[in-house]
C-alpha cells in the first residue's frame, strides 16, 4: 500500500468508512475484487454489446449528477462522484456520434444536455475548472487541459447545433488559452491537479484550438496551436518517448507518463496532421505508435507506464490509455494501410472489454471501465472513470466501422495496397 | 550431412514418426539428434486445433496411430528402423542445451517450430541454422504467416531461411508457392506447407553439400514482421479463402 495512500485512508472518517464497507460487500463487488485479486480474466465479447453496455453506464454517469453533467466515475469506496466538467465535455461528441450510430435520438438529447450544463460551468474567465465540480460556492482553478476539451465538445455542439451559445464558450476558452500560453508554445502553469507545470499532452489542447480554427477561421488560435504543436516535437527523444508528461514528480504518485498521456500526445498530433497535413506531425505519432504497438505484441499486454527507455515495471494497465492506443492504432491503420495496427487495436479493445462486468447487478461498475486493472492499480485506484468509459466508447464506434470497410474491401479483394512512403497525404485522409 | 532438429513439443509426441527426421534419414543424413523443449499439452492442442482445425486434427492423429501401428505390424526398411534419439531440454537456449549440442557437433540445425535461438547456438552448426518458414519471404516474416497471407491476398508460399538473430531475416536458401485448390481451408494449406517444406529441406541439404546452394539475401526493412492474428482476422482469411477457391 502506498504512503499517500494509507494516509488518505487515515484521513477518512470513521462515517465514510462504514459506508464503503456497506458498499465493498455488495455481491458483485466482491465478485470484481475477488476476480482482480486473483487475476482471473473473462472473455471479450462482441464489441456491440459491449459498446451498449458503456454507454448504458455512462448514461446513468449523467443520471446521478444533476444538471446534466456527467459524473467522474464510480468509487467501490465512495460512490458515485461529483460531476466532472472535462470528461462532461469530452463525452459531448461521443454521444453525438453513438447516437447517429445507433440512431437513438436519447443520446443526441443527452450530449446537448451535457453542452448545456458545461456552459453553465464555465469559469468567468472562460476557463474549464480542474478537477470535479462541487457547487459554485467551492473555490475552482482554470485547468489548460481541461479547457481545450470543454473547445472540442463545444465546437461539436455548435456544428451539430449552430447554436452560436456554444461557439461563444468556445471562443472564450480559446481566447483565454492565448492568454495564458508561454512564448515557447507550451503552457507553463502550476495546477490544481498535476505537481508538473508543462505538459507534453498538451497537444490534445492544440487540437482542439484547431477545431475553433476550422469554424472561426481565426488564425491566432492555428498559430497558438501551431506554436505548441512544434513545441511538443521537441519534447520526443529519438525512441518516440515524450518528455514532460507526466501528471506528477512525486514517485508515489504517477510520476511516469501513463499509456492515456502517450496517447493523448499522439492523438494531438496526429489529429492535427489530419488539419494542417504537415507530415512532421504524422512522423512523430507514428513513431511512437508504432512502438507502442510492437511493444503490446511482444509482451501480450500493455502497462499502464513507461520510462524513458520504454522499461516499465508496473503491474497495472491503464484501461483509458489502452483504450484510446486502441482508437489511434485504427486510425494509423486508415492512414498506413498497415493491417498489423487493425489487428493490435482489435486485441487491445478486447483486453478492455475483458475487465468489464456486463451481467453485474450493480449499476456502478455494470457495463464500467476501472482506471486500472486490476482496480487496485496505481492509477485512479478502485474507481470506474467515466473518461475510460469514453475512450472505450469512442474505440468501440471507431472499430466497427472500420472492421466494416475492412471486410468489405477484403472480400472485394479491394484491400489498400501498402504504403510505399509512410507518409500519406492528409487530404487523401477520411477524418 | 549430420543434422540435428529442434522442436517445441509435448513429451508423448511420437517422435519415430516424425515426418521430417523420417525423410531425411531415408535421403541418407544423419540426424544426431531431436533436441525437444517440453511444451504443455493443453497449449499444444489447444494451439494445433486452432492452426488445423477439428477434423484436420483427427485425422492426422488417427494417421499417426495408423503408421505407429503399422510400424509394430510389419518389418519396417532399414533407415526408418533407425530411430534418431530425443534429447529433453528445459529450453533450447540453456547452457545444457548449448552444450548437448556443442557434443552432437552439427552440420546444420533445423528449427521446425520453436522458440527465438540466440547467437552462442546459431554460431556451432558449421553450415549455419535453418528455419522453416510458411509464408512468402521477405514479405511476410513473424507469426502466423499462412492467416496473413490469405487475408491480404499474398501468396501461400514455404520458404527456408538461415536464422539470424533477427525475426526471419537472414538470408532465404528456397521458397516455393503452395498450390491453393478449390476448398482449401486454413489448416490443409498448413498441412500443404508442412509436407512441402520437408521436401525443400531434403533439396536446400543436398544443395548445401554440394557447395551450389545460392541464399538470397534480405535487405534490412524489406517486408513487415507479423504478430499473431485476432479471430476476427481469422475468419475474415478463412473467408477471403473460402471464396477465392
Amino acid at each position: 500500500m502506498s504512503g499517500s495512500f494509507r494516509q488518505k485512508l487515515l484521513r477518512t472518517p470513521l462515517s465514510t468508512m462504514a459506508l464503503a464497507g456497506g458498499r465493498l460487500l455488495h455481491p458483485s463487488i466482491l465478485a470484481l475484487l475477488g476476480r482482480d485479486v486473483l487475476g482471473a480474466a473473462a472473455g471479450a465479447g462482441e464489441s456491440q454489446r459491449h459498446l451498449e453496455a458503456t454507454m448504458q453506464w455512462l448514461c446513468r454517469a449523467q443520471d446521478h449528477a444533476e444538471g446534466g453533467g456527467v459524473s467522474g466515475g464510480y468509487s467501490v469506496i465512495t460512490g458515485w462522484l461529483a460531476p466532472y466538467p472535462e470528461a462532461t465535455a469530452c463525452l459531448i461528441p461521443t454521444f453525438f456520434d453513438y447516437a447517429q450510430q445507433a440512431r437513438k435520438e436519447e443520446f443526441r438529447d443527452r450530449a446537448l444536455r451535457m453542452a448545456d450544463w458545461t456552459v453553465r460551468v464555465q469559469m468567468p474567465l472562460g476557463a474549464v475548472q480542474a478537477g470535479l465540480y462541487r457547487g459554485e460556492g467551492r473555490a475552482r482553478r482554470p485547468a489548460v487541459f481541461n479547457t481545450g476539451q470543454g473547445i472540442a465538445g463545444w465546437c461539436r455542439a455548435f456544428a451539430e447545433t449552430s447554436d452560436t451559445r456554444y461557439l461563444e464558450a468556445a471562443v472564450r476558452a480559446g481566447n483565454w488559452l492565448l492568454n495564458v500560453q508561454g512564448p515557447d508554445g507550451a503552457w507553463h502553469r502550476s495546477e490544481q491537479e498535476t505537481e508538473t507545470g508543462v505538459h507534453a499532452y498538451d497537444a490534445k489542447t492544440a487540437l482542439a484550438l484547431l477545431d475553433l480554427f476550422q469554424i472561426t477561421r481565426d488564425e491566432r488560435y492555428r498559430k497558438a496551436a501551431r506554436a505548441a504543436l512544434d513545441w511538443t516535437l521537441t519534447r520526443q527523444r529519438d525512441n518516440g518517448w515524450f518528455e514532460h508528461n507526466a501528471f506528477f514528480v512525486s514517485s508515489d504518485k504517477w510520476n511516469l507518463p501513463l499509456t492515456s498521456t502517450i496517447a493523448y500526445v499522439l492523438e494531438g498530433l496526429e489529429g492535427a496532421w489530419r488539419i494542417l497535413d504537415d507530415p512532421r506531425y504524422w512522423k512523430a505519432a507514428y513513431k511512437t505508435a508504432d512502438k507502442l504497438m510492437r511493444i503490446f505484441e511482444v509482451r501480450r499486454a500493455l502497462p499502464g507506464e513507461f520510462d524513458e527507455n520504454w522499461k516499465s515495471i508496473a503491474t497495472y494497465a491503464c484501461l483509458a490509455g489502452n483504450a484510446q492506443l486502441a482508437a489511434l492504432w485504427l486510425r494509423f491503420y486508415d492512414t498506413s494501410a498497415d493491417t498489423r495496427f487493425l489487428n493490435a487495436a482489435l486485441k487491445l479493445n478486447d483486453a478492455v472489454k475483458a475487465t468489464q462486468l456486463l451481467h453485474a447487478a450493480h449499476g456502478g461498475i455494470r457495463g464500467g471501465v476501472k482506471g486500472s486493472q486490476p482496480i487496485f492499480g496505481r492509477y485512479t485506484r478502485f474507481t470506474f472513470v467515466t473518461w475510460g468509459a469514453k475512450c472505450l466508447a469512442d474505440a468501440l464506434m471507431l472499430e466497427e466501422r472500420t472492421m466494416a470497410s475492412f471486410q468489405g474491401a477484403v472480400l472485394r479483394d479491394l484491400r489498400k495496397p501498402a504504403a510505399a512512403d509512410p507518409v500519406p497525404a492528409a487530404a487523401a485522409v477520411s477524418s | 550431412m549430420r543434422v540435428i532438429l529442434f522442436a517445441r513439443l509435448p513429451v508423448w509426441y511420437p517422435f519415430r514418426c516424425d515426418r521430417l527426421a523420417t525423410r531425411l534419414m531415408e535421403e541418407g543424413h544423419e540426424v544426431a539428434g531431436i533436441v525437444v523443449e517440453r511444451a504443455p499439452t493443453f497449449a499444444t492442442l489447444h494451439d494445433w486445433l486452432a492452426k488445423l482445425g477439428p477434423g484436420l486434427c483427427l485425422k492426422k492423429g488417427l494417421v499417426m496411430a495408423a503408421r505407429l501401428l503399422g510400424r509394430l505390424w510389419k518389418r519396417p526398411a532399414a533407415a526408418a528402423r533407425r530411430r534418431p534419439p530425443v534429447f529433453l531440454v528445459s529450453s533450447h537456449n540453456s547452457s545444457m542445451s548449448v552444450e548437448l549440442v556443442r557434443a552432437l557437433s552439427p552440420d546444420v540445425i533445423i528449427l521446425r517450430g520453436c522458440g527465438i535461438i540466440q547467437w552462442p547456438l546459431l554460431e556451432i552448426p558449421t553450415l549455419g541454422t535453418i528455419g522453416l518458414h510458411y509464408a512468402a519471404l521477405p514479405a511476410f516474416r513473424g507469426q502466423d504467416v499462412t492467416e496473413w497471407a490469405a487475408l491480404l491476398g499474398g501468396p501461400i508460399a514455404v520458404s527456408l531461411h538461415f536464422v539470424t538473430e533477427g525475426v526471419d531475416t537472414g538470408s532465404v536458401l528456397a521458397s516455393r508457392h503452395v498450390p491453393v485448390e478449390a476448398g482449401d481451408t486454413l489448416g490443409r494449406l498448413r498441412e500443404k506447407s508442412a509436407a512441402l517444406a520437408v521436401e525443400l529441406v531434403v533439396e536446400a541439404l543436398a544443395k548445401l553439400e554440394a557447395g551450389t546452394a545460392v541464399p538470397r539475401s534480405q535487405q534490412a526493412g524489406d517486408g513487415r514482421q507479423y504478430f499473431a492474428m485476432h479471430p476476427r482476422l481469422k475468419c475474415l482469411a478463412i473467408e477471403r479463402l473460402r471464396r477465392a477457391s
